[in-house]
């Protein structure tokens, strides 16, 4: 029977790889119909993928159990919302997924940015790179593979992958993913071109990649906080390794990208923080599908290794070979011009951000070496990661406070010691807070006190800012709020900076000072811990198609005599034979309890209670913060003169 | 008087940063847990196994734990026990041994390191150019940008100057065929 889908991937192979031969012939031949023609079959690579995305995405809904993919991933009694969500579950599906994301930015990309040289050789790039994904699709791994005997089930999906989370957190990451081969192929483009234009144009693309990258990844670990069994928010396993490389390439790169706009040097640099930030994303794909290492998160393991190592060599031999024909035009040397000046900060921001990259790096494939080597087997968890990020994480919190102290170009030094004297002395009596709380050990000591430094320097730039405003009207409620808009892109990336401080906050005292208690309790019985009062009201069984829930209904009574009833489950899946706890989570302002059911027996459960403190400061600075940065920073001018007025824009 | 006060400031500050405040904390059987992984192939913590409830190794691996913790062993005494019993791979933060501090504890060191004598090499030559403040660059277009930037010739190849090249290009070929085909013809 003919399948549209598979048609509409092999027209999409076919059209994209025609596209891309056509760009490259039209720029050669400085045929600009040619070009048009290229871009033509890009728009229409687009539109076969979307038919190919719709059909797999109808074969899931309808449960088309002839399709290989379907029987893997959906069963009967998997919800419609988790259906979709198979799209991405398994490894053809999420390349076909990416792939069309990919065709999608594509399309945008032309259908936004200025008709040029520039733009025709990243298209081409960006081509290129789906001629490897929809040809991997065609030859190597089809989505739309039928099955010799249809079975009456499917296998359906992981219970794991039956959460909220499933239905943010891989898409955001795609896309994040996607968004970041822009600025790699416009880097190409440059290249290509020897214009530095390109990075006027990769700014959007980088920081929409990075923001969907970083709200996956948030994403990522609200689940796992709430999964048991992934080692909390943050695991430091190899998949969240993978996607947290690229996230800290592209940071580097928003930062440096300044530096070039402003000066014109750190050309070398930033192409190549470009071409890695892409062999990041690369290499995260590789990492989740190959099953190369042992992960949590490697849910369909295949085979992909030689294919994935194959294109990220191919890729970085093509960008180096390119770097090499333009190395004359990419020595600015023009970087800074004082100690005291903010360019040499960002520096320094760049070297560790990049040290950092590396050491993941290095510790996510460390085993692997060290295995091919010796043929020892040796793993890396997170003791080796938390003792080295620690400082690290503590550095660039600081560096962000030394960072907006300082000026463009040159400022004064009794300006900076004034800043910085300020910030200090603030952000200590920040930590005395923290202290007289009872968090006071020295790294949490530490962390808030270069928190609070970070924070106030910030709060001191902003309030310097706004008396030279310039206002004639004298102090208005609205001037804040004026200045922020006016200069969204510094105070867009203010408020992301004051997020990634309290993400440093949250992380260090709930990594520290978390505790757990085991318990034991029978119907009726209550327990103390940490003030808190347990006591299991009952225990409720509950059966479905799917699953067998062992409930416990747990009343938790705090010290100030708040009561909530806790339910925390042992679900039981047959079908997959396969049991999971289910934990449930009060979640106060500045603690958490963690609840987790261990064992039932007559009667009476084994639990397990975790207090875990301000892990509510990870989601504000992670998302609300987050956001509302990028927000800011993305406000169109347009709006922005609305909302301003003119003459104050 | 001013500057007495702020300098006090600072060394309170940092003194508070440094303080290590002793922190003593209860040596469970779940802590302990953290520094091993469980040996069932799942590649997470020990600590961490008991999503799936039917783990037997990480059960066996906690009854282990539990039995070293009662026979009164030390941290230290604990992980080496444990590491005897299932290998170095049990360990869930390599040891600090030579090759491993070399290959990789020291890693972010040597990192660091030659990051620094890079930029050293960088910031050597300061400059005076600046073309415009990253701040406002959101407010121009790029043919301002290019004007600040001071290039002379941009080599980026706009569609009409693509155009008019082919045109160019298309008209040099005519010219020729035409001369072609007047020198065949006399």
């Amino acid at each position: 029977m003919l399948d549209i889908g598979l048609l509409s991937l092999l027209m999409s192979f076919i059209t994209v790889l025609t596209s891309f031969i056509l760009i490259l012939v039209g720029s050669k031949l400085m045929n600009i119909r040619v070009i048009r023609d290229g871009f033509r079959m890009v728009l229409l690579h687009m539109v076969f993928l979307t038919i190919s995305v719709v059909f797999m995405v109808y074969y899931l809904v309808t449960r088309n159990f002839q399709v290989a993919y379907v029987a893997m991933y959906t069963d009967r009694n998997l919800p419609l919302t988790y259906t979709v969500s198979a799209l991405w579950a398994g490894h053809s599906g999420s390349l076909l997924f990416w792939s069309w994301l990919l065709s999608l930015f594509t399309a945008i990309f032309i259908a936004i940015e200025k008709r040029d040289a520039l733009t025709y050789t990243a298209v081409a790039f960006m081509a290129l790179i789906n001629v490897f994904f929809t040809g991997f699709l065609v030859l190597v791994s089809n989505p739309f593979l039928r099955l010799e005997i249809t079975p009456l089930d499917g296998e359906g999906l992981n219970p794991l992958l039956q959460n909220f989370g499933m239905l943010l957190h891989p898409p955001m990451l795609f896309v994040g993913y996607t968004a970041l081969t822009i600025p790699y192929s416009l880097a190409m483009a440059g290249l290509v071109n020897n214009s530095e234009f390109w990075i006027l144009r990769a700014r959007k693309w980088t920081l929409i990649g990075w923001f969907t990258l970083s709200l996956g990844i948030m994403f990522g670990a609200a689940w796992s906080y709430v999964v048991l069994g992934w080692g909390g928010y943050w695991a430091w396993d190899p998949v969240e390794n993978a996607s947290l490389i690229p996230w800290l390439i592209s940071t580097a790169l928003l930062h440096s990208f300044m530096v070039q706009e402003s000066r014109r040097g750190m050309k070398l640099w930033n192409i190549l923080l470009a071409i890695f930030a892409f062999e990041a994303v690369i290499f995260a794909t590789f990492i989740t599908r190959s099953g190369i290492l042992v992960s949590i998160h490697s849910f369909s393991i295949t085979g992909v290794g030689p294919v994935f190592t194959g294109f990220l060599l191919t890729m970085l031999a093509l960008s180096f070979t390119l770097v090499t024909y333009r190395y004359e035009s990419l020595t600015g040397r023009d970087i800074y011009e004082s100690l005291f000046g903010r360019e040499l900060s960002f520096l320094f921001n760049n070297l560790l951000l990049v040290v950092i990259t590396v050491t993941v790096f290095w510790g996510t494939i460390y085993p692997l070496l060290i295995e091919a080597v010796t043929g020892a087997a040796v793993g890396v968890g997170p003791g080796f990661y938390e003792t080295i990020f620690r400082p690290f994480f503590m550095g660039i919190v600081a560096l962000m406070g030394f960072c907006v102290a300082l000026k463009w170009r040159y400022t004064e030094h009794e300006t900076v010691l004034r800043r910085i004297t300020i910030s200090v002395g603030l952000g200590g009596l920040f930590a005395l807070t923290m202290v007289t709380m009872g968090y006071g050990s020295l790294i949490p000591t530490t962390s808030f006190s270069i928190a609070g430094f970070a924070f106030f320097s910030h709060a001191i730039d902003f309030i310097e800012d706004l008396k030279n405003y310039g206002f004639k009207s004298g102090i208005h409620f609205l001037e804040p709020i004026y200045l922020i808009l006016t200069k969204r892109r510094r105070y867009g990336g203010y408020i992301i900076h004051l997020g990634v401080a309290l993400l440093l906050m949250g992380y260090v005292v709930s990594s520290i000072y978390s505790s757990s208690h085991s318990i034991s309790l029978r119907i009726g019985e209550t327990v103390d811990a940490e003030g808190y009062k347990l006591t299991l009201v009952g225990i409720d069984v509950t059966n479905d198609d799917v699953k067998t829930e062992t409930t416990a209904v747990v009343e938790v009574r705090d010290p100030e005599d708040s009561l909530v009833t806790l339910k925390p489950a042992i679900r039981y899946y047959p079908k997959f034979d396969t049991t999971i706890g289910k934990v449930d989570i009060w979640s106060k302002p500045c603690v958490d309890i963690y609840l987790i059911l261990q064992t039932i027996s007559e009667g009476s459960a084994r639990l397990s209670v975790k207090f875990i403190p301000f892990v509510n400061l990870l989601w504000i600075g992670g998302f609300g913060l987050l956001v509302m940065g990028f927000i800011i920073a993305c406000m169109p001018r347009s709006l922005v003169k609305r909302i301003v007025g003119v003459k104050h824009a | 008087m001013l500057n007495m006060l702020k300098y006090a400031v600072i060394i309170v500050s940092m003194s508070l940063m440094i303080s290590p405040a002793i922190c003593v904390y209860a040596e469970n059987i779940d802590e302990l847990a953290r520094n091993f992984f469980c040996m069932c192939g799942c590649g997470i913590l020990l600590s961490e196994c008991e999503g799936n409830m039917k783990c037997e190794t990480a059960k066996s691996m906690k009854g282990k734990l539990e039995e070293l913790v009662n026979r009164g062993l030390t941290r230290e005494g604990i992980i080496g026990e444990m590491q005897s019993i299932y290998g170095v791979n049990v360990l869930a933060t390599p040891p600090k041994t030579p090759s491993t501090l070399i290959s990789l504890w020291l890693y972010p060191v040597f990192g660091i390191a030659i990051g620094s004598i890079i930029l050293f090499l960088v910031t050597r030559h300061k400059g005076k150019k600046w073309y415009v403040t990253p701040d406002d660059i959101l407010e121009l277009s790029e043919e301002e940008i290019t004007k600040l930037w001071n290039i002379e010739e941009e080599r980026v190849v706009s569609e009409a100057e693509t155009i008019s090249r082919y045109e160019e290009i298309f008209r040099e070929e005519y010219e020729k065929s035409r001369r072609a085909r007047r020198k065949g013809s006399k």
